[in-house]
């Protein structure tokens, strides 16, 4: 700042002196809350810790800097005399050449503002360092309140300052459907003993539930989701990472080991695969696989999401800010963040890797439970197999191998060419043989392709017309055709080699054919066009073709077939193709018989015809169908008695190079460093300790650490209080929210780390307080005095999250599976949303919604997939898990209400609660009270019963005169509908359940 | 509750939708987590109250359509020289091609009206609007690769996260329908390259913004907003009567325990009610006299077509909608672009052209501003195999086209030029970062301005970036 000019506005001063006084005159200015914040916001952006944008030279975030004599002589601050302060000149004036901030930015500072630096100079310009990098001390408790629950005591001496009166403890119901929410994401079941909360809290704390909802928190701070993100967004692996969360809050995991091995478990001494699994956090992070991407480009976004990550989640600390320059208002320079990203700079990792369900590093672990159905599937296979053997040994093979050889010799069936091999100019495409001689197409799926199929004819035949069959497959695109978008494929040519010469087909006949796209473009020589079927069939496709001349084709010979996709419609190939010859006149339709029959019918001895009657008699077919399925549920079985999952895995030899990236581009190295930790949080990493994750793990597990522990105690607390006591849970910076309880902060972290970082014991300290207790009701006069609840004098209602909305509706209707863990599942979901923006080469195109238990598992296992995640949670704030997200807003939108009132899984949670009120209940008045109880875990007020018991009878009168209404009302989802039930009184009763379940009560956590 | 309070409580229910946010965001100011304030007001009179955007996604072919390069076609096949490419960097779809064979467009141009703007023969209904569009040929942008550019144009920013350009301006606007969602998006598949690149929900997401502000998808199949029908035998009478006893329960509620939100809620399930009927009335197509069929095509028929969807965009801004994000998929053409373009411009020339016309016929023009944009450009040589008639084209960032119409635009203007490969801009540069400052300027909001604190900073649209291209406002 040049020297301050004579045009410096004495008024100005005088001005802020006047405010001073009134403001702030009668105690001191607490610095850290009224003077630092300021400068944060107004000042550091060019007088902070970014040296790039550094004006002046001038630096106010230290305070050595701040003191500091100018050469000029004059004096930032003089402590006790603002008007001789260069500081305070600087942001009174009313120059325009000198004011500060300058008049071109975009922040002023206000009359209080300036009434607070003025002072805070004026009583003598105390320093204090951020909070939050002080280290933590546990402070006494206040005075007068030292025989109260930690909580209660700096809560209530906060109250009693502010002179406000605390609540009374809330009703026993209400507390427990609080405490059931909080700790478990579920109401209270209703044989729950109400006698004693505390041991209601036990109770909650050893359900298994618990894990559950506190995994979802930590969920979206490990941006957990289902797909890989970016364009493609394929489906990964990595639930059972997930499922280990659930399992290290269930055992109460102490915090700082759940640091260590989330971090680093991969390099503790002889890590074992749950050190290892655990690891999966830092590779939730999205994955791309978008064709022309540039791997290095992405490799360095992920570690740097890995840095911005780690760091939110544990330090609330927003080094994302340090990728492109210094911090602006952290001291945290590029360097260290760079520093900080060479800790988790050295996977064998590529950076367009999104295809597959893991990206290496990654293990394959076995999946718990899973022997007994292995088992259990082989068994079924086995007596499978002896049945059809059986049956085929009771036939008589000679009447039957005389019928066939005369099918074969009269004009005859199709004859299926197989064992058909076949090939694309792609190296990653598979061809799998499947039972009825066709081939499924797998693997890489290029834009266009040639599948090349070939054939070696073991009995001679002539060859008059060839039929190409597209069979419908599940692993095809919505059931279909193809692997394109929407099942269609488009056929430009077909070539035939017989004898190794090449055969000149014509288009004859075809099923099925799309607008301008008949089978006879597949035989013109023009490449770019095919012929093609409309999208979403998922039927049997056939086309003849006739042979311009026949061919005799001798035993031994080779066929060549050449399926060519080249009309530029991108990745329409079909799927599973089935070729087949036939003599002259055969109908397209005519049945076929298989190669090998038609072999063992030449063969004639037993084995040959027994084995070709296995295969091929109709009246054996369940059978074989029988032995298929069981096979394919062993398949199925041994699949899922596997599972893989991404982890952290050093790699070996020298580690990668880590530089600064300048403008945080990839592509732009500078500076090299070395792995190392911020250091103004003045703890350096002990001298002796490698450089690695384990030493980050470890340094942040610290108890001299000063954020650690208050970040994660203070998530606990918003997760109980609705707000943290830091109101902004991802930043614990400058320009973050000041604790409204900085002593009790620092008083509960201080107890965290001395516990043992015990999670459970932390939030049975919270929940045994009065505060948690309190009553929530508000009066205007509490509304206007603290609306924000900042000082708790009554507990703070809130919106469920949106998980804990649908759960509830699951568990009030008796509707809810509890089984925990396992892969994701697919509940309802409107129609179309995920087809409406798929693209090309995905596997997340189609939404083939899950059925049965599927449907009703908790929203904790519902399949997230990044680009289009759940609507009815996104509705309601929840995280989109494409980057670590520490707090959500709440907001309260008519959308919401549309999710909970005609969502199919509302609505038939409603009409499933309203089946059990009508069985649990014998009269109206017991109903009502009964739903009541169920939805609010209390009983109903008088007022409250007469109004559902109006409604009632309203709504039963419109079913009564309309019973189809009724019928169709109650006829939703796939739960089934009880048959003792009059759908009059069904339908009737849904009405109030669909009342119950969006009352505001209903939606709000108590 | 005094009537301070109340008057909080009633502008938080109808916060976004009925209000404009000036007065709103005052009041809000602090709030634990509702809105934080984004501005005290409009930041200077606008000159635009709207927006419908037409997202060309894939990245339309700037020399295929807008700007012309005949001095490429004496080039023929020639290998791209190192003097234009300067060793930019190329995707990894082409950077390992031997030779960069310079792919003259096919289509031939001409000039239009008085301004004599040359456009491309794929694009004659465009071209019968070249009097009111100002085209753009600088246009350039940071990323290469389709997610991260689409989600740059978007959100201001490659990685995901930000609030995207209408929930920034639902924000910083609010609505002026009850009934309607301030930011509504559509979505349509393009008939040249129906397997195409996809979309995401976080382009009209929120981001760090509550989700509130996230644009509603009006769908082409099923309900035309989410959840919008009752269930099945679930009447209108009978869900009033709910509806009637929700509130009153709910009002218990709240003389019980005082909460303001309960009283938002109330308010919230009325208006879901409302929408269930305007939202229905709004997208009924069956009021449109034949003459809007003869302007935006037939297949403003049918609907989740493109066509359809620009009807229904004039439609919802006439309802006081603020934002109309418009999405037509498949202009990513690698290959056989000459058979894709003509597909893609079959669907979107004669609607897109429609819509300035029907908005100018109307009076909207105005104050509405239409914006037709990709996320970026395509290469001037050509990926995979050259021929006389088929070719294709690779990313390119460095330059591209778009056009805008209507409110505070210079009309029959072209502003910026590129070298003669169509490679590098020559003069007037604009950045995604400064259109989209210019956008935010034409709606009265300075997009330095126009801010939400997050993670410790004031987010911007515009990041630190961003000037205003005073070439292209009247």
């Amino acid at each position: 700042m040049p020297r301050a000019s004579a045009a410096l506005s004495a008024t100005g001063v005088a001005l802020a002196f006047g405010m001073a006084s009134c403001a702030f005159a009668a105690q001191p200015v607490d610095f850290g809350k009224y003077v630092l914040p300021v400068l944060s916001d107004k000042c550091f952006h060019c007088h902070g810790p970014d040296a790039s944008s550094r004006k002046a030279k001038l630096r106010l975030d230290l305070e050595d800097e701040v003191r500091k004599p100018r050469s000029d002589g004059t004096a930032l601050i003089v402590p006790g005399d603002a008007a001789a302060s260069l500081l305070i000149q600087r942001v009174t004036s009313t120059d325009p050449d000198e004011v500060m901030p300058p008049p071109d930015f975009v922040k002023k500072l206000s009359p209080t503002e300036l009434a607070a630096l003025t002072a805070w100079v004026q009583q003598g310009a105390k320093w204090e360092a951020h909070w939050a990098h002080q280290p933590v001390r546990r402070p006494a408790l206040p005075p007068g309140f030292e025989h109260r629950h930690p909580v209660d005591a700096f809560i209530d001496a906060a109250l009693a300052k502010a002179g406000l009166t605390p609540n009374p403890r809330a009703d026993a119901a209400t507390l427990q459907r609080r405490a059931a929410l909080d700790l478990t994401g579920l109401p209270p079941s209703d044989e729950s003993d109400l006698s004693d909360l505390s041991d209601f809290i036990q109770k909650l704390l050893s359900s298994p539930h618990y894990g559950e909802r506190m995994a979802w928190d930590w969920l979206d701070l490990a941006r957990y989701a289902d797909s890989h993100g970016y364009q493609k967004d394929n489906l990964r692996s990595m639930w059972r990472w997930r499922d280990w969360v659930v399992e290290a809050f269930n055992r109460n995991l102490p915090f700082d080991q759940f640091t260590i091995l989330q971090l680093a478990g991969d390099l503790l001494p002889q890590a074992g695969v749950e050190q290892i699994l655990s690891t999966g956090f830092n590779r939730n992070h999205r994955l791309n696989a978008e064709a022309g991407a540039i791997d290095e480009e992405y490799r360095v976004e992920y570690v740097l999401d890995r840095v911005e990550t780690t760091a939110t989640a544990w330090m609330g600390l927003t080094a994302g800010c340090a990728r492109c320059h210094d911090h602006k208002y952290d001291p945290l320079s590029q360097r260290e963040f760079f520093a900080l990203a060479a800790f988790f700079n050295n996977l064998d990792e590529r950076g367009n890797d999104g295809v597959g369900l893991v990206a290496e590093p990654a293990i394959t672990l076995s999946v718990a439970g899973m022997e007994r159905a292995v088992a259990e599937a082989e068994s079924a296979v086995e007596k499978a197999v002896v049945a059809l053997e059986a049956a085929a040994l009771s036939a008589d093979l000679d009447a039957w191998g005389a019928m066939q050889k005369q099918r074969l010799e009269t004009c005859g069936p199709w004859r299926v060419l197989e064992p058909l091999q076949a090939l694309g100019q792609d190296k990653g495409s598979t061809f799998t043989p499947m039972a009825d001689g066709s081939l499924l197409f797998g693997g890489a799926n290029p834009l266009n392709d040639v599948h090349e199929a070939r054939l070696t004819v073991r009995d001679g035949f002539t060859l008059h017309q060839l039929r190409l069959e597209a069979l419908p497959d599940a692993s095809l695109t919505g059931g279909s055709l193809a692997r394109s978008f929407d099942g269609a494929f488009s056929l430009s040519g077909l070539d035939v080699e017989i004898h190794g010469a090449a055969q000149k087909l014509l288009a004859f006949q075809a099923t099925h054919a799309a607008d301008e796209s008949p089978l006879h473009h597949a035989t013109d020589a023009d490449p770019l066009t095919g012929w093609r079927v409309p999208g979403g069939l998922r039927e049997r496709v056939r086309a003849v073709f006739e042979l311009a001349q026949p061919v005799q084709v001798r035993a031994g010979s080779e066929i060549v077939i050449r399926l060519r996709y080249e009309s530029r419609e991108e990745q329409f190939i079909i799927g599973r193709f089935r070729l087949s010859a036939g003599a002259a006149g055969l109908k397209m339709d005519a049945d076929e018989m298989p190669q090998s029959l038609a072999e063992a019918v030449r063969l004639g001895d037993a084995e040959s015809l027994r084995a070709a009657y296995r295969e091929t008699a109709p009246n054996l077919a369940p059978l074989r169908a029988a032995r298929d399925a069981a096979r394919a549920t062993l398949a199925d079985a041994k699949a899922a008695a596997t599972t893989q999952v991404m982890v952290m895995r050093e790699r070996p030899g020298e580690p990668r190079a880590t530089h600064v990236l300048k403008r945080g581009l990839y592509d732009q190295p500078g500076e090299r460093v070395q792995a190392d930790v911020p250091a103004f949080l003045g703890l350096p990493l002990p001298d002796d300790a490698p450089r690695d994750r384990l030493a980050l793990a470890r340094w942040l597990v610290d108890p001299r650490h000063p954020l650690t522990a208050r970040v994660a105690v203070n998530r606990l607390w918003q997760m109980l209080f609705g707000a943290g006591l830091v109101r902004t849970p991802e930043d614990f910076g400058f320009q973050g929210g000041r604790p409204t309880h900085p002593e009790l902060l620092d008083w509960l972290a201080a107890e965290f780390m001395e516990k043992g970082w015990d999670i459970q014991a932390m939030l049975r300290l919270l929940m045994t307080s009065d505060t948690y207790a309190r009553s929530a009701a508000a009066t205007p006069a509490m509304l206007e005095r603290d609306p924000e609840n900042r000082l708790l004098a009554r507990a703070t209602r809130f919106r469920l999250p949106a998980p804990m909305l649908r759960d509830q509706a699951l568990a009030v209707s008796g509707l809810l599976v509890p089984r925990l863990g396992g892969p994701p599942v697919k509940p309802y979901q409107p129609p179309g949303l995920w087809e409406a923006v798929a693209g090309v080469n995905s596997n997340t195109v189609t939404y083939i919604q899950d059925h049965d238990e599927n449907l009703r598992r908790r929203s904790l296992y519902t399949l997230w997939k990044r680009s289009v995640p759940p609507p009815n949670m996104m509705l309601f704030d929840a995280a989109a898990r494409e980057v670590c997200s520490a707090s959500r807003p709440r907001t309260n939108s008519p959308l919401q209400a549309l999710v909970t009132l005609n969502d199919t899984t509302y609505a038939e949670a409603a009409r499933v609660l309203a089946g059990r009120v009508l069985s649990e209940a014998k009269d109206d008045a017991a109903r009502i009270s009964r739903l009541w109880r169920i939805v609010l875990a209390r009983p109903p007020a008088p007022q409250e019963s007469a109004h559902l018991t109006a409604l009632l009878q309203r709504q039963l009168a419109r079913y009564q005169a309309d019973p189809g209404l009724a019928k169709s009302r109650v006829n939703i989802g796939e739960s089934p509908l009880p048959a003792h039930l009059d759908p009059v009184e069904l339908a009737a009763w849904t009405e109030l359940a669909e009342v119950m379940l969006n009352l505001d009560a209903t939606l709000t956590r108590p | 509750m005094n009537s301070a309070l109340h008057r909080r409580v009633f502008l938080q229910q109808t916060a976004g939708l009925g209000i404009g946010a000036t007065a709103l965001q005052t009041l809000l100011h602090g709030e634990q987590h509702g809105e934080q304030a984004s501005s005290l007001s409009l930041h200077h009179p606008p000159k635009a109250k709207r927006i419908i955007y037409l997202c060309q996604s894939g990245a339309p072919s700037q020399m295929d359509l807008f700007d012309p390069k005949p001095a490429m076609a004496k080039r023929f096949n020639e290998n791209l020289p190192e003097s234009i490419r300067k060793g930019q960097r190329l995707t990894t779809m082409t950077s390992g091609q031997t030779r960069f064979p310079v792919a003259p467009s096919i289509f031939s141009f001409s000039r239009h009206g008085r301004s004599g703007m040359e456009i491309s023969e794929l694009l004659p209904h465009t071209g019968s609007i070249a009097d009111r569009i100002c085209l753009i040929r600088s246009m350039h942008t940071e990323a290469i690769n389709h997610d991260p550019a689409i989600t740059f144009l978007q959100t201001g920013f490659e990685q995901a996260g930000r609030p995207s350009l209408g929930a920034w301006l639902s924000y910083g606007l609010g609505s002026v329908n009850a009934d309607l969602p301030a930011f509504v998006v559509m979505l349509s598949r393009g008939s040249g390259r129906p397997n195409c690149q996809p979309l995401y929900d976080r382009l009209w997401g929120s981001g760090f913004l509550p989700s509130r502000h996230q644009g509603v998808k009006f769908l082409a199949t099923g309900d035309p907003v989410l959840f919008l029908q009752n269930p099945p035998g679930s009447s209108l009478e009978a869900r009033r009567e709910n509806l009637d006893s929700i509130a009153a329960l709910n009002h218990l509620e709240h003389e019980r325990l005082g909460d303001p939100e309960t009283l938002t809620r109330i308010a919230q399930y009325e208006m879901a009610f409302r929408m269930q009927t305007s939202v229905p009335e709004v997208t009924d197509l069956s009021d449109e006299p034949e003459s809007t069929f003869h302007l935006y095509g037939e297949k403003a028929r049918q609907r989740g077509t493109y066509a359809a969807n620009c009807l229904l965009a004039r439609r919802l801004i006439e309802k006081g909608v603020r934002f109309v994000q418009l999405y037509h998929m498949g202009w990513d053409q690698h290959n056989a672009l000459p058979k894709q373009i003509r597909g893609q411009c079959h669907d979107t020339d004669q609607p897109s052209a429609a819509l300035v016309k029907d908005l100018h016929q109307r009076g909207l023009l105005e104050d509405t501003l239409v914006i037709w944009a990709g996320e970026f450009g395509r290469t001037i040589y050509s990926q995979g195999e050259l021929t006389a008639d088929n070719y294709g084209r690779d990313h390119h960032p460095r330059c591209f086209s778009l056009w805008l119409a209507g409110a505070g635009i210079k009309p029959g203007h072209i502003h910026g030029s590129t070298d003669d490969f169509c490679y590098n801009i020559e003069a007037d540069p604009v950045h995604i970062h400064d259109l989209n400052a210019t956008l935010l300027h034409l709606l009265g909001l300075d997009h330095e301005r126009l801010t939400w604190r997050h993670q410790g900073r004031d987010f911007r649209l515009t990041d630190v970036h961003g000037h205003l291209v005073k070439g292209i406002m009247s």
